[in-house]
């Protein structure tokens, strides 16, 4: 009896086996990852992106800041920034490349799918801006062949001149989108820029065109011409500040590192002579009000600057902390603002004007836009109204129409623009100009490589080095050589 | 599930009670060896019939006689068989001879088949319990430590629960996540040896692994020595385990032993009264070694204490540059004083017995870990019953459940861990002063360098495992050549794990404190079906043919959450923070494989065996899902054959070729994507497109292998040499390859790449005094792998296993290279090797290339044991042997860097570097080493291109010699054993690494820093230290 019914569970058993069909057994979900999704809608992309793209602008921040002499290295290994060692920012390029670029594109795609042109201009204006980001680092880089996964794993480097049309090209795309008055989908609470505000991110696009026009002042005659045409369109006020503020839950990339980090014996970087100079009264003879919100001295009678390249800016007694206005855990990452736009308007006025580095003078829109971008960015940082009509009204800086400088426009624009990359741009336009930048020096224990030259570019990732090199090898230039807008 | 323990626990009793019918007729007697001694588990059978008993403890039996009984059998593995017949006698004693020339020893091999080694056509080891008990390890993988040809154990430190890994005839991925692990089957059934690392990195405040985040796994790894399953299993229930190393001797294992096979044999009932071990030891575990420190300055920078008044800036502090230690000063080791006295406890009885008809095995064993690490423990409780009974003549059925508690309170290691701030911290401030009054952390550098003894008290991780495997299995064999035998086993574990990182220490700086919860769960079914034919077609030629089923159905799955922000002090709990993030890790992988074995057996001498099996996976894309592979092996018995001098004993040669396919891991197929880390942002959820995509069109791994052995025995067995070569080729590795991030993809995982393993394996054995009750019998073994990755793919030159910022030593692979090799930053030499001497006096370090300085693999290994014995006494002694494998010490850039090192002693004395300037003069340049007032900035204890960054300074030969195991017991004599309550008494004293000797500066350079399942090889010095332990163990048996 037992036999029996053991016989038949085994011929059960063997027939269940011999029977089973395997792709019944081993397909279907079996092998589709229940923690990660096949598709996903815009609404879900556009924070990574706009996420992403404030955590590139402090990726390369804060290493571009160390070039501009905003701040130093507080740290003694021998790699750094600072001092204008071999660096690639293999983490700024990744980030950029596959946080922002990459999940850009596909909303961007997928926004043309699924016919939702005010998706397809929000994600255009953030591939122009990572594109100019990592152009204006690295100088050739992937985009006509990039973004296609296995189909080309060893994408071409394009131009940096072409890469320029691609920018100027993806904003008027995107002008054009956002106008669309039919869109399937509208960004809305997931757009945490302008919460959903189509009109803003027009100005923004126009803005962002005339910054991009203005980088092409050395290889486009037209470059203030047209910065001023697109500025018409542009910003009109701090509200429209192209922003990303972040919460106790993330933490603003600032006050981690520099702010909270340096406690914990990671020392990073530390405020440079260069700024703090600029802005105590050393270099012009006027207390920036600026001054004691974006740093700390502890009560001391001064602020001093670290000197570039000495041993753990020894000298600077002013930092970052988790009060100071940059590195507040929920201050925003400002990638670009109204003070910006207005400061880009002086500078094109002045030079369509005929000015000149040295020249003294220029046209009242110019003055006036100069005025309105110190003022823009000290309301940004909330100044005391009279500390601030007081510096606005101090010979040093209401020079008026006749005695209007490049250096302070762009002197004020070097305040108004702390932290942000875009300032190493500047400072390559103008040749790192000491008449520009004020006594502006080389930092000490300079790359002994480079004899004596700025650095011009970054050298591309050795990630990228190894895994395309190919290509890499085509374009690869070293870092006292400029970018092709560079003269 | 829970139906099906009831059903296996209720047909296990049901085996357990049935008794056998009454017989009418009896015959009893005692069965010795040639030497007189009884011969406990001696077969007795009668002949014609498949009747039969076994010998008890005291070589007694007692078999029932059917009517027409005539002969009675007596055998035992490795003596003459003997027929006697019967006649009238009721009472038949019988001494059994040795078989000096069968020596049919018999190994366990795939399916839990027992074979006579001799008709094996590939190398098997095989350890019995006595070994692996003698080891006195906790964790069953350990106890494989040097006694294994060709086997890499590496254990990943010293504390309670350390997972260890094992690699069987080297790696063979060349992907860096890839599983180089081969598959543990217990008592037939597969079951998990994972090890999960978990998810305890906070958002912000860890470098761990370097920071990067394709290293993220590594970083978690890196954290706590988290223990692998295989180590739930309690070393007293193994009766044997053994090693299956090549493809061929794995190929009916199919893809999931692709990597070696360890197949554990756990202790069964034997017939006759009933038997009851216990067992009880205490052990004694120290740190073997600690580097040494330099006494002579005080904590500081520049010659200065700096103390700073308003305690911001205090980063300046953390170091031992300061000035010279007063008389008013404490120094302290603090190595010393922060590593206290570890035991263990362990206790195991288990009552096993039965009769011809079943048999019954029960343990209940418990383990009590204290660690060398203040505040660390591990524990471990088991049940298993398991039993077997023939229901007929021709069916028998069969059955085991274990259940086992284990986990406990895990040291940290790696980045910003009580490793690394032990490193880091000065010799005069006392380590063990680590608390305020408040409760809060005492710390002499802040939060820059937290107090270690404060970590290990505070910042805590602690697992709690329940797991139970079980089986239940039925043999049927309707007629004498075919057997049917069909098992079905679970294997299934939770795994629920807290981190607690409290406020205000260096790791929980940027985010306030943190609470981890984890749960991890794993469910793996099999089902193996077999069906054997026999078949004798002479008297010398039979052949064996086996079909055979096994599927395979895993199911894991892990949930962590992350509290940050704790605002009630002192409570810790999800509920109490602020900010929570989750992580899922869900997995299904489902695996049938249809197998074949044809075996020829031509006249005991010449044997042949041809596999195949197929498998169908789920873890590949649907046309690429089933693939098949073939094996074939041989071996001769050529002294059977032929007339050889006296002195040969027993000579065999063997030969195999196999190949055998490997799948991807789950999930690995196609395009996703993920939720961003740290989403939702201002409460929008963020996803972004996975940057780790696979290809389509994933096709399975083939390694192919080919083996030559010889076993050759002399001198009656007192002298045997077994000898094995082996090449195997992996080829169209499904790996990710690293691909330029412009494409979308970090990775991209598709089937590229070829790499080759080939090696030696010798194992002597010898008994080279047998005299009276003496007796000296030595076994040495020893292994030596070469790998060559010999294809890649165009795409990439190299593959990264893992680099070590900041100081940059990186474990990468190249077309030419081989697993293990280190790239670094050597000092740049001059054709003739001289130093070359800047104009500052200091050497220099290539940091801008990576140039190949080392490898983490050894040359070679051997391990030799020596077992004397003599009437009771027996003392067995391995020594093991590493030579070649380099090691950096990723604590030891602290220790220099801080001037904690003895070498930085040296401050104030002008020392000139042995070297040349450019133009090849003798540099007599004189360097101050502090960096106070001297040409020398930074000092040259933190100066990298000239010191720290070297890969002269850092990385370092991590060859050993030492004394694994001293082993000294005594079997209570009979005599006295008559007049107590015992059958078997045993007291044994043992140690374990009592004796290192190695060129390597600083801790015990064995271990790895990073967890049992990583790939990476070079790194160590940030995990808890290797231990020494002694052991005092008593076993008795009734």
């Amino acid at each position: 009896m037992k036999i029996k019914y053991f016989k038949h569970t085994m011929l059960v058993i063997s027939l269940t086996v011999i029977s089973l069909s395997c792709d019944d057994y081993l397909g279907g979900d079996t092998n589709v990852d229940p923690n990660r999704a096949q598709e996903v809608s815009l609404n879900v992309l556009l924070p990574t992106t706009i996420d992403a793209t404030a955590l590139n602008h402090y990726n390369l921040g804060f290493e571009t800041s160390q070039i501009v002499q905003y701040v130093a290295s507080a740290t003694a290994t021998s790699s750094r920034t600072d001092t204008h060692d071999q660096i690639r920012l293999s983490t700024a390029w990744r980030d950029l490349y596959l946080r922002a670029l990459s999940n850009a594109n596909v909303m961007a795609v997928q926004a043309v799918e699924q016919e939702s042109p005010h998706y397809e201009g929000v994600a255009k204006i953030m591939l122009a801006i990572n594109l100019s980001l990592a152009t204006d680092t690295w100088g050739d880089v992937p985009y006509s062949e990039a973004f296609q996964a296995d189909n080309n794993l060893t994408p071409a480097y394009d131009r940096q001149e072409s890469i320029y049309t691609v920018i100027q090209d993806l904003l008027d795309e995107a002008i054009t989108a956002l106008n669309d008055d039919n869109s399937l989908f509208s960004p809305g609470g997931d757009d945490l820029v302008y919460g959903g505000d189509l009109s803003q991110w027009v100005k923004a696009a126009y803005s962002l065109k005339a910054r991009y026009a203005i980088h092409l002042s050395e290889v486009d005659t037209e470059a203030a011409s047209r910065a001023l045409t697109a500025l018409a369109n542009g910003f009109d006020s701090n509200d429209d500040d192209l922003q990303y503020v972040y919460d106790e839950r993330n933490l603003n990339p600032w006050h981690k590192r520099p702010a909270l980090a340096d406690g914990t014996g990671n020392a990073s970087i530390t405020f440079s002579e260069q700024l703090i100079d600029a802005m105590n009264g050393t270099d012009y003879g006027v207390f920036d009000p600026r001054l004691p919100l974006i740093a700390e001295n502890d009560g001391e009678a001064e602020y001093t600057g670290a000197i570039n390249g000495e041993e753990a800016g020894e000298s600077s007694n002013s930092r970052f902390t988790v009060d100071t206005w940059y590195s507040t855990f929920a201050a925003p990452v400002l990638m670009f603002t109204y003070a910006e736009s207005k400061f880009i308007e002086a500078e094109a006025a002045f030079l369509n004007n005929g000015g000149t580095t040295t020249s003294v003078g220029s046209t009242q829109d110019a003055y006036d836009a100069y005025l309105a971008g110190i003022s823009a960015h000290m309301d940004k940082l909330g100044v005391d109204p009279a500390e601030r009509d007081a510096y606005l009204s101090d010979p040093a800086v209401a020079v008026g129409v006749d005695g209007l400088t490049l250096e302070l426009i762009m002197k004020e624009k070097y305040v108004a623009n702390f932290l942000n990359p875009e300032t190493w741009v500047d400072f390559r336009r103008y040749d790192y100009d000491p008449v520009i930048y004020n006594d502006l020096e080389l930092p000490l224990e300079h790359n002994p490589d480079l004899n004596g030259q700025w650095i011009r570019r970054v050298l591309y990732p050795l990630d990228e080095l190894s895994r395309n090199g190919e290509e890499v090898n085509k374009v690869q230039q070293g870092l006292e050589v400029k970018v092709w807008w560079d003269r | 599930m829970k139906k099906l323990f009831t059903l296996l626990i209720s047909g296990l009793f049901c085996c357990l009670v049935l008794i056998s019918p009454a017989q009418q007729r009896t015959v009893k007697g005692k069965v010795t060896a040639d030497d007189g001694n009884p011969l406990p588990g001696a077969s007795v059978s009668i002949k014609g019939t498949n009747l039969g008993t076994i010998t008890d403890a005291e070589g007694d039996y007692s078999i029932d006689l059917p009517q027409n009984a005539e002969v009675i059998v007596f055998s035992f593995i490795g003596y003459l068989s003997a027929e006697v017949v019967i006649g009238s006698q009721e009472v038949i004693n019988y001494q059994l001879q040795l078989d000096v020339t069968q020596l049919e020893e018999v190994v366990v091999t795939a399916f839990g088949i027992e074979q006579e080694k001799k008709a094996l056509g590939y190398a098997v080891q095989q350890l019995e319990a006595e070994e692996i008990l003698e080891s006195n390890q906790p964790n069953v993988i350990d106890a494989l430590q040097g006694r294994i040809a060709g086997v890499q154990i590496n254990s990943s430190g010293g504390a309670p629960g350390a997972g260890s890994s094992i690699i069987i005839r080297g790696i063979t991925s060349l992907g860096p996540g890839s599983n180089n692990q081969p598959l543990f089957v217990v008592d037939g059934i597969p079951i998990s040896n994972e090890t999960v690392a978990g998810n305890v990195i906070p958002s912000a405040g860890s470098n761990a692994a370097g920071g990067g985040e394709e290293f993220r796994d590594l970083a978690s790894a890196e954290q706590f020595s988290n223990t692998n399953r295989a180590a739930d299993i309690n070393p007293d229930d193994i009766e044997s385990i053994s090693i299956l190393k090549g493809a061929a001797a794995t190929a009916l294992y199919g893809l999931r032993a692709a990597n070696g096979a360890v197949i554990i044999t756990t202790k069964k009932g034997e017939a006759g009264k009933a038997r009851i071990n216990f067992s009880t030891s205490v052990s004694w575990d120290n740190v073997v070694t600690t580097p040494d420190i330099q006494t002579q300055f005080r904590e500081g920078r520049q010659g200065r204490i700096r103390t700073v008044s308003d305690g911001s800036r205090s980063s300046v502090r953390f170091q031992t540059l300061g000035p010279a230690v007063s008389e008013f000063d404490g120094v302290f080791d603090n190595f010393d004083r922060f590593f206290q006295t570890g035991q263990t406890y362990t206790n195991s009885v288990s009552l096993s017995g039965g009769n011809e008809k079943a048999t019954y095995f029960t343990s209940v064993s418990r383990l009590d870990q204290t660690g060398v690490v203040p505040n660390s423990d591990w524990d471990r409780t088991s049940f298993k019953i398991a039993g077997s009974s023939s229901l007929t003549e021709k069916l028998k059925v069969n059955g085991a459940v274990t259940y086992t508690n284990s986990g406990g309170n895990r040291s940290q290691g790696g980045d910003k861990s009580i490793m690394s701030t032990l490193n880091y911290h000065t010799p005069t401030f006392d380590v063990n002063d680590y608390i305020n009054p408040d409760g809060t952390q005492n710390s002499y550098a802040g939060t820059i360098i937290d107090n270690p003894r404060y970590l290990a008290e505070f910042s805590t991780y602690e697992d709690d495992v329940d797991r139970i495997v079980g089986f239940v299995g039925f043999n049927y064999q309707p007629v004498e050549w075919i057997n049917l035998s069909y098992q079905v086993g679970i294997d299934n574990y939770s795994d629920v794990r807290k981190r607690i990182a409290p406020p205000n220490i260096d790791i929980t700086f940027q985010n306030g404190g943190f609470v981890v919860e984890e749960n991890i769960n794993y469910r793996e079914i099999n089902s193996n079906l077999l069906l054997s034919f026999n078949h004798s077609f002479t008297e010398d030629f039979t052949a064996t043919f086996t079909l055979g089923n096994q599927i395979t159905d895993i199911r894991s799955g892990l949930i962590s959450t992350r509290g940050e922000g704790l605002a009630l002090a002192g409570f810790f709990d999800l509920s109490n923070t602020a900010n929570l993030f989750t992580t899922k890790d869900d997995r299904e992988q489902k695996l049938v494989g249809v197998f074949g074995e044809l075996k020829l057996d031509y006249h005991n001498m010449l044997f042949l065996s041809v596999t195949g099996r197929n498998d169908w996976t789920s873890t590949l894309p649907k046309d690429n899902r089933s693939f098949f592979y073939p094996s074939v092996s041989l071996g001769y018995v050529f002294s059977e054959q032929f007339d050889l001098p006296d002195v040969f004993t027993y000579g065999k040669i063997r030969a195999s070729w196999a190949e055998v396919g490997k799948d991807a891991l789950a999930y690995q197929v196609g395009t996703y994507f993920e939720g961003v880390p740290g989403s939702p942002f201002l409460g929008q959820s963020a996803f972004r497109l996975d940057d780790l995509a696979g290809s389509l069109t994933l096709k399975p791994e083939r390694t192919t292998s080919i083996e030559f052995g010889a076993d050759l025995r002399f001198f009656a067995d007192r002298l045997g040499l077994d000898f094995t070569w082996f090449r195997q080729v992996s080829k169209d590795q499904i790996i990710p390859i690293p691909v330029s991030n412009t494409t979308s993809l970090s990775q991209f995982v598709t089937n590229a790449g070829e790499i080759e393993n080939k090696g030696v394996e010798i194992l002597l054995h010898g008994t080279p005094l047998k005299k009276g009750d003496f007796n000296w019998d030595v076994s040495l073994n020893y292994s030596k792998i070469e790998n060559e990755v010999l294809d890649i793919t165009p795409l990439v030159d190299e593959i990264i296993f893992y680099e070590d910022r900041p100081s940059e030593i990186v474990n990468k692979l190249i077309v030419g290279g081989s697993a293990g090799d280190l790239y670094g930053h050597p000092y740049i030499r001059d054709a003739q090797g001289r130093l070359i001497i800047d104009e500052n006096g200091l050497p220099q370090s290539a940091l801008d290339t990576l140039i190949l300085v080392g490898n983490a693999l050894p040359d070679w290994t051997a391990g030799l044991t020596n077992t004397l014995s003599w009437k009771g006494f027996s003392l067995s002694v391995l020594l093991e042997l590493r030579e070649g494998g380099d090691l950096v010490d990723t604590g030891l850039r602290n220790r220099l860097r801080n001037g904690v090192d003895a070498r930085t002693g040296i401050r104030y004395e002008q020392i000139v570097f042995n070297g040349v300037n450019e133009s090849g003069e003798v540099n007599t340049i004189p360097v101050l080493p502090t960096g106070y007032g001297n040409n020398v900035s930074p000092a040259l204890y933190r100066n990298e291109s000239a010191y720290v960054g070297s890969s002269d300074i850092l990385l370092q030969d991590a060859s050993w010699f030492r004394i694994r195991n001293v082993s000294l017991s005594y079997n209570l004599p009979s005599q006295l054993l008559a007049k107590l309550p015992f059958t078997s008494a045993r007291l044994t004293l043992a140690g374990n690494n009592v004796f290192l000797n190695t060129p390597f500066i600083g801790f015990d350079p064995e271990g790895s820093q990073f967890g049992s399942g990583a790939n990476a090889f070079g790194f160590a010095g940030q995990s808890i230290p290797n231990t020494r332990s002694y052991t005092v163990k008593l076993n008795f048996s009734l």
